[in-house]
């Protein structure tokens, strides 16, 4: 149970970025919190935000979800892959001015062992009917701690306007 | 081109800058990998979706209400 919540640092896009990295993540917090509010600029209704570590991108990712649409729902994944998929998220032709939340939670990311993260994403789909949200659970298969994180947009770029706030936390008993 | 954003947490730096060509490369290939996954996996929900449909309106051919078929799919009436 965390008894702290500490911002460290929130990073606006300004419109051309297709990736936001966090570098020197401090080493001072047990787990770690990314809160994203996002747009793509990709000419379709839905775009897919990735994520890598530590600049690595050698194939020791894995991923899995499970998704619901207001068409139906599902599920997949993927192992030694090269990034990890976070979330979907608004894009181009999607309602004006919307954004998805993600909320990416990383814990134990100085451990000595595999690290394991969770997100879960909704969609704004400006709607009443219609809905896009979803799980999912990530493998970093890397012993060493992470000190960087960054994010990718997937076919655009992250819209003007769009957040990513990194928040360290501190475990009871730290 | 696409830039990419860095921001040094230890200091508060934020740097925004061109894609490297290398990085430029990556991302082609990214961007490439991320279509081709959400082709297959709308081409999929649509399959699905499909198949709902038609399997709603063969139960309603069958002579279930629409009641009925909504409780054995556990979705929305249909307006079939």
């Amino acid at each position: 149970m965390s008894v702290f919540l500490q911002p460290i640092f929130t990073q606006t896009a300004s419109g051309s970025a297709n990736s936001i990295t966090f570098n020197n993540i401090p080493q001072t917090y047990t787990d770690l919190q990314i809160v994203i509010s996002a747009r793509s600029t990709y000419s379709s209704w839905i775009d897919y935000c990735t994520a890598w570590y530590n600049g690595d991108r050698s194939s020791i990712y894995t991923d899995t979800y499970i998704y619901a649409l207001s068409s139906g729902t599902g599920g997949s994944g993927d192992s030694a892959t090269t990034a990890v998929n976070i979330g979907s998220y608004p894009a181009a032709t999607s309602g004006t001015g919307v954004f998805g939340s993600i909320n990416y939670y990383m814990p134990n990311y100085r451990s000595s062992n595999y690290k394991s993260a969770m997100s879960d994403f909704v969609l704004d789909m400006a709607s009443t009917s219609t809905y896009n949200l979803g799980l999912w659970a990530t493998l970093y298969s890397s012993s060493n701690a992470i000190t960087s994180v960054t994010f990718y947009a997937g076919n655009g770029n992250f819209a003007s306007g769009s957040t990513f706030s990194l928040y360290g936390i501190l475990r009871q008993g730290v | 081109m696409a830039t990419v954003i860095e921001v040094d947490c230890s200091t508060g730096i934020v740097t925004e800058r061109d894609e490297t060509p290398d990085e430029m490369a990556v991302s082609q290939k990214m961007a490439d990998e991320i279509a081709t996954k959400q082709a297959t996996e709308e081409q999929t929900q649509a399959t699905q979706a499909a198949s709902l449909a038609s399997a709603q309106a063969k139960l309603t051919a069958l002579g279930l209400t629409a009641e009925e078929v909504a409780a054995i799919t556990g979705l929305p009436t249909p307006t079939v």
